[in-house]
Parts: structure tokens; sequence; C-alpha cells
């Protein structure tokens, strides 16, 4: 019989036991890490060397792109806000998508009329809610000659604004002794925002 | 001897110190089995006259052990030693069996906290199950209290030691005493260990520790007396308590040695006799087997001769082989083995 089976009790509390159980592990890997160091050192500064360079260049892209990230990120309120103006303009486009520039219809008509063509009613039907129905003037007015009515309708036609020009009536007027024509014309509008070569184009 | 062969394993030095010197053994072991590093005796760096010794040095002292063990061939600081009996306190209790599924050690811990009255975590303990008297199953249990614990590690700590064992009086000197002894099984057996303030009678049943009885004689009454009657020097005395052989004048040496043993011899012997009447008287059916001393003057004649005289049982000092190859050969081999005993069976505890 040996006597190893003589109980072996050691009256060093457990936390002390532990603690230095854990000082002495991290000793242990200390000391490991300091002689792997020395005996792959050269060789591994050589290669980590190389590593660490292109850890560092890595990390100097992660660093950009973060960067660019962020000033992204910054910028989207300033994008959402920019998006938000331009919808509030196309909105507004839309609205006014099919309206006439009157002005330039009045424009046309004033100088297709000339000197020796004068307005005596002009009026508008159609167009509808939106504005994308046809659109139909009335002109009434006094040319001086049936020629200068002809040549007033002619002029318009040539604009090729209009879609139709039709002098509808031409009568004789005297007013203070002297004749004049009293000329009707119907213009139509049909397709808004469109010249009628350009819709022939597309046809 | 290679000491980083993952194969060997370095015990921390076994470090035994009374209030007279240091003894201390570092051993390793090996495939081939167990062998002795190093060993030292040396005496307190404090003299008697100056301090009431105890046996905690303070940091200081045990720096200056340390540098000693250092030049000595020790390898390492880790200590692995026994508080003094003194500041142990033994209980006997009976607990229930431990296949029952009962925490044995919780409740082994109330009956000690118990018994001294005191908090159950103001004390550290070892237990143990004595064998069985008829139907009553008892534990015996030693406790040193936390205090003393934790003053023992930071001192050792302030010396650059590391104490990773703090071992019970009792079972270190029956480790080692019992080093080179094939035990029998169910025979009671006792090992002496004739300390210099005290001394400490420890008897077993078989493997197990059953009883200890403390004795409050030790060398110093043998080195005070050699010094007052026969105003020996302090060497000396020193060789008195060695058991040296000095050649010269080696018959008046004898004479002077069996004078100043021999009180001493009686006392221990009478102390000794009571403490194995009461162990023969609690395990009648059980034999007796040896005494075995460890300790100071483990081959002194005078002691062996006392304790066969009024006990009639073989005493020998039987140390470990392996000790006793490591102090080598000469003519106090056995004794100055003998008197590291102690110290062999705290190394070879193999504290990590």
């Amino acid at each position: 019989m040996s006597n190893e089976q003589i109980p072996i009790v050691n009256l060093i509390p457990q936390e002390q036991v532990h603690l230095r159980l854990r000082s002495q592990w991290i000793h242990r890997w200390v000391m490991g890490v300091v002689l792997t160091t020395l005996v792959i050192g050269i060789p591994g500064v050589y290669i980590g060397g190389n590593a660490v360079l292109t850890d560092s260049g890595m990390v100097a892209q992660i660093q950009d792109v973060n960067i660019e990230y962020e000033n992204q990120q910054n910028a989207i309120p300033q994008l959402r806000q920019k998006i938000k103006q331009l919808s509030a303009e196309q909105e507004v486009l839309d609205l006014i998508k099919n309206r006439i520039e009157w002005s330039k219809v009045f424009s046309i008509l004033v100088a297709s009329a000339g000197e020796r063509v004068r307005f005596s009613r002009l009026t508008a039907t159609g167009g509808g809610i939106e504005g994308d129905e046809p659109i139909e003037l009335y002109l009434e007015g006094l040319a001086v000659s049936q020629t200068d009515a002809r040549a007033f309708v002619v002029r318009i036609e040539s604009t090729q604004v209009f879609d139709s020009v039709e002098l509808m009536e031409t009568t004789r007027e005297i007013i203070e002794e002297i004749e004049f024509i009293r000329l009707k014309v119907i213009v139509k509008i049909l397709s808004i925002g469109r010249t009628p070569a350009e819709d022939e184009d597309a046809g | 001897m290679g000491l980083i062969n993952t194969k060997n394993q370095l015990s921390a030095i076994g470090l035994e110190i009374d209030a007279h010197e240091f003894r201390a053994v570092q051993l390793i072991r090996s495939p081939k089995g167990v062998s002795t590093v190093a060993w030292a005796i040396f005496p307190r760096q404090c003299t008697r006259e100056t301090q009431d010794l105890t046996t905690l040095p303070e940091s200081e002292e045990l720096r200056w052990a340390a540098s000693i063990l250092g030049r000595r061939g020790f390898v390492g600081n880790k200590v692995s030693t026994a508080p003094s009996t003194a500041q142990s306190s033994s209980h006997v209790f009976e607990l229930p069996p431990a296949e029952s599924g009962a925490p044995i050690d919780q409740l082994a811990r109330m009956e000690v906290a118990r018994a001294r009255r005191c908090g159950p975590e103001d004390f550290e303990f070892g237990f143990w199950p004595l064998p069985a008297k008829g139907r009553t199953a008892e534990t015996i249990a030693v406790a040193l209290p936390r205090t003393v614990i934790h003053t023992m590690i930071e001192r050792y700590q302030d010396a650059g030691l590391e104490l990773v064992g703090i071992d019970l009086m009792e079972l270190a000197i029956h480790r080692g005493s019992t080093s080179g002894v094939d035990m029998v099984t169910d025979e009671i057996n006792a090992s002496l260990h004739i300390g210099w303030s005290s001394s400490l009678a420890v008897l077993t049943l078989g493997e197990t520790v059953i009883y200890v009885r403390r004795i409050e004689r030790g060398v110093s009454g043998v080195w005070a007396l050699a010094k007052e009657r026969y105003k020996l020097s302090d060497r000396g005395a020193d060789t008195v308590i060695s058991d040296h052989d000095v050649q010269r004048n080696a018959q008046a040496s004898a004479k002077v040695r069996g004078a100043v043993w021999a009180m001493l011899a009686a006392e221990l012997a009478s102390e000794l006799d009571v403490a194995i009447a009461y162990v023969s008287h609690s395990f009648r059916m059980a034999p007796f087997g040896k005494i075995q001393l460890s300790g100071y003057g483990t081959s002194n004649e005078v002691i062996l001769n006392k304790l066969d005289q009024i006990l009639g049982i073989p005493v020998e000092c039987s140390p470990a082989r392996t000790l006793i190859e490591g102090v080598g050969t000469g003519d106090n081999t056995w004794a100055t083995a003998g008197r590291l005993s102690t110290a062999y069976g705290l190394a070879a505890r193999f504290d990590r």
C-alpha cells in the first residue's frame, strides 16, 4: 500500500487559487506571444509588414468609403427637399401644360391682320376643364378688300400654329360710304401643345 | 535533467520552518520515478536572544531564505508549507455517509464553525472520515483561521515567493515519514515528529490519520540543557542535537548527548504511550505496527532505546529512498534525511 492515498489538503482559499491560476494563464499567454514573436519574428515582420501595409491601405479605403457614405447620408435630406421642389414644379407644369399662351395667339392674329384688317369680334369656345379638348376661335372683322381678307387667312395658316383656318363668310359692308369686306373666320386648335407640323411628324 | 521536458513535473519547494532552522526539499517526477532536485537545512536568520521566533518568519527573513534556496539549486519560487499545529484546531464529529448525497462539505464546515464558535467563512479546513468504530462513522477535521492563512500568503508574496500549498502538519509528517515504508492496511502505526519547540505524534490506521497528539516538548530543551549544564557553545549544542559524530572526544560527547537527550526521550515516550493507549482502546482489533521517527534526533540512540524500552514497539526512521539518495552518502545521511522528511512530505504534494 503506498502513501499516495493520504488526503491532499490545501488550505489556500479557492479565490486565491483561482486568482493565481488566472495570473499563471495570463503569464503563459504573454510568454507564448513573446516566444512566437521571437521564433517567427523576422520572417513574420517581413510578411506581416506587407500585410500591415495592405491592411493600412484597406483601412484608408474603408475610411474614405465611410466618409463618402456619411456625406451622402448628409446629402439625402437636401436631395429629398430638391425632389419635393421638383415634384411641386412638375405638378404646376402638369397643370399648365395644356394651357394656351394667348398672348402669342393674339400676337399672331394681330400680326397676320396687318393694317388692312380690323377685328370686330373674337370669341373662343371649347378647351375643357383640363384644356385638353379642341378649341375653336371665332373671328369677325372688316377687311379693306376681298384680297386682304383672304391674305389674312393665308397668313394665319402659314404660321402653322393652328390646326385649321377656315374663312366661313365674307360680305360687303358700307361704313360711312366706304365699302369694306366683313369676314368671319373659324380657327381650330385640335391638339394642345403641339404644332400641326409636329402632329404630322408624329402621325 | 531536462526541466522543461513536459513529462517531468517539478514540485514546489517543500519548506518546513521552526524556531531553529529552515528545512527545504524539492523533487521532480519523471517517468522513471521521483528524485530529489535540491535540499537544504540552514538556521534562522534571527537569533533566539533577539526575537521570539515563530514558525512564520517576517517577509525580510523569508526573502533572505529565498536567496539561499536559489543558491542551493532550488528552482522556481513556488512553496508548499504547513503551519504549526498550535495555530490550528482539530474536531471530531459525525456526518452522514457520502453515499447519502448530503452536502458533506457544507455540513462539515458548519460543524467546525459551531465548534470554533465563529463564522463558516472565518477558516479553511481539511477533513477525512475516520475508520468505522462499530456503528459510529466519525469524521476528523482540522481548521486554520483565515487570518493566519492570509498573513502567510502576504508574507511569502512580499518575499517574492509564491505560496501554492498550505498543508496540515500531521499529513505532511505522515506523508514524509512513511514515503519509504510499505504501509499495512488495518495496522496502527505512529509517526513521531520531534520538533524544536514541540513534537507531534501522528497515529494512523492504514493510511488514515486517526489521532494527533501535540507534545509541548522539543529539542530546544535539549539545546538549552547542553548550553546551561555543560556550558557548550551554540555550535557545540548544535552538534549535540544534530547527531553529528564527533571523532575527537567521542566518548565524552556520547556521554553528554545521552544525558541531555534522556529527559526529552522519557517525556516523548510517555506522551506517545498515552496516545497509543488511547488509539489501541478505540480500535481494539487492530494490531500495532511501528513508530516512524522524523525531525530532530531520528538517529539518536537515546531516543530509540527509550521508546523501545517504554513502548516495546519497533522504532525506525525510514525516509524516502529518493531523499536518502539526494542527501548523499555519509555517516549522517539517515539523520539528515529524517530531519528533512516533513519537508519531503510537503514537496511530495506536487502543488502547482
